[in-house]
């Protein structure tokens, strides 16, 4: 564990010299989170011109639940984001011997290596933007409530980051990440929606087997609406679940690895 | 001359086809899941708002005329953003835009050829989707979509696209100076996307800002076609949404102009 933790910390280190050499870059890349946060806040306002509640929340209440995905996606963002991008380019390459080869998890190399140190800057943006949402939205919030929220905005997080590994590992089959991809980042959108909109099937899709629902909402709905272990009971098995599912269909990827030919 | 002229653009365009072909599995897995995505996206946010405020009809839209525009707006977003990012400015990172120097062809005709193929394959798909969409749940009361409709709001995205591809071009082309312009470009289509009504129709925006827009290109790019597409818009509107994507067309081709020539005197040619 402690080298794995000293291992992580020299990602944050190159990360960040990395980061230092294409400076323009990276306050290119600051702004564009900016921007990204703008047009959600100002979909939500638009949105709020038109209808007193959504999903049962009040505007003041659902931008805790947007200061929520905005924390989620700059977590991401942060931790994973990179990483998921060269992904498959290491599959398509061949490149991915040099990490098999390496005496440290392949899985724990390949997701981590690369630290967004612009997301991270993004994040204090992130957290700026929900902190001034529990400013605003009604009624008072016990210490447990942000606890809870502390920890579960995080799970959130890597959840995020296992669906999207899950949409890329057919590359190892069909070498090319692209289609998947696609459907994946067209799929990111139901994660900025609060999850009671969605109904019937579609609903028990998206809290389950397509777990966008859950990364955000859930979190802000056992914030805004107080303890519930039903909710939290899912969240959390949905999680593992899905843990265990990339864990089976990860070692099933790397057998199918035959190198460049990928 | 001429002919030659034609010759090249058939060439690249049917090229640029054969790629498309060539990962068709990705093609029709990327495009379908986008719009459906977002077609189901709409439909459960809607069907949320239009019970929660108890309303008929919002913004000008009943529930069933809200779909078909979301699904026509995101269809019309396809042929505007056509191509994928990063095309002119990857060329300049990886110092391949020596060959297009030398090529005995216009370099960004060349890359507008490529975009318009992408755009081509999407608008062929416009008026299928649309097709769907009225089989299976009907067009809603009081439409205006017709023949004549889809064919100008075809034309309109296809214009709109020129649009498009220039101001991405003017933006990939600080990668003469810059690092790194993607960013860059993801801020276009995130402002694009919302001021130009894929994320909400216009008309539910509030008044003050709608009139601040009406003369920047955001509501030509996406909304202008759209409404045409749907047989929304009168001669009046044509005209005024018509001279705007012209205006801005023909300013973003000198700003081009001027950023390349001054691009090119930056130009190593071993690439970064």
């Amino acid at each position: 564990m402690a080298r794995y933790l000293r291992l992580y910390a020299y990602f944050v280190r190159f990360s960040l010299s990395r980061a230092m050499e294409f400076r323009l870059d990276f306050f290119f890349r600051i702004a564009m989170d900016l921007v990204y946060y703008g047009v959600n806040l100002a979909f939500f306002r638009i949105l709020f011109l038109q209808t007193p509640t959504l999903a049962g929340w009040d505007e003041s209440q659902a931008m805790v639940f947007v200061g929520c995905y905005l924390v989620v996606d700059a977590l991401n963002m942060t931790l994973f984001s990179n990483n998921m991008w060269m992904f498959p380019i290491l599959v398509n390459r061949g490149d991915l011997d040099y990490y098999l080869v390496r005496p440290v998890s392949t899985f724990f190399f390949v997701t981590l290596r690369d630290f967004a140190v612009n997301s991270f800057v993004n994040l204090v943006f992130a957290f700026g933007i929900l902190g001034w949402a529990f400013t605003r939205a009604p009624g008072e919030f016990s210490w447990d409530r942000y606890l809870l929220l502390a920890f579960l905005l995080p799970l959130g997080s890597v959840l995020y980051g296992l669906v999207q590994l899950a949409f890329l590992l057919p590359v190892f089959w069909n070498h090319s990440a692209r289609g998947w991809g696609g459907v994946f980042w067209s799929m990111t959108k139901i994660m900025e929606r609060p999850d009671r909109i969605f109904r019937g099937w579609m609903r028990a899709i998206l809290t389950t087997i397509l777990p966008f629902a859950l990364m955000a909402s859930f979190p802000a709905r056992l914030f805004l609406e107080g303890f519930g272990s039903e909710l939290l009971f899912h969240f959390v098995l949905v999680f593992m679940a899905f843990a265990l599912v990339l864990a089976l269909l990860w070692r099933a990827a790397l057998r199918a690895y035959s190198s460049a030919s990928s | 001359m001429n002919q030659e002229r034609g010759a090249w653009a058939f060439q690249v365009f049917s090229m640029e086809l054969r790629k498309l072909f060539a990962y068709r599995a990705d093609f029709w897995l990327g495009f379908s899941g986008s719009v459906l995505s977002t077609l189901g996206i709409s439909y459960f946010l809607w069907a949320s708002v239009f019970e929660a405020r108890q309303a008929s009809e919002i913004g000008g839209y009943g529930f069933h005329a809200m779909m078909l525009y979301y699904l026509a707006v995101a269809m019309v977003t396809k042929v505007v953003q056509a191509q994928e990012m990063g095309l002119v400015s990857q060329e300049i990172y990886q110092g391949t835009l020596n060959r297009y120097l030398v090529y005995p062809v216009p370099f960004f005709a060349f890359k507008f050829v490529e975009n318009l193929a992408h755009a081509a394959l999407f608008a062929l798909q416009l008026p299928l989707a649309l097709g769907l969409f009225a089989a299976l749940f009907g067009l809603p009361p009081d439409h205006g979509v017709s023949s004549a409709s889809v064919l100008g709001g075809v034309a309109a995205a296809f214009l709109a696209c020129y649009l498009y591809f220039a101001l991405g071009v003017l933006i990939e082309l600080l990668a003469f100076w810059a690092d790194n312009v993607w960013s860059l470009l993801v801020m276009l289509r995130i402002t694009v996307s919302l001021l130009g009504g894929a994320l909400l129709p216009l008309s539910v925006f509030p008044e003050e800002l709608r009139a601040a827009l009406s003369w920047l290109p955001f509501e030509s790019l996406l909304s202008f076609p759209t409404r045409a597409l749907l047989g929304e818009l009168g001669p009046e509107e044509w005209g005024r949404h018509l001279g705007i994507l012209l205006i801005w067309s023909f300013v973003t081709s000198v700003a081009i102009r001027l950023v390349w020539r001054r691009g090119l005197r930056e130009y190593a040619g071993v690439g970064i």
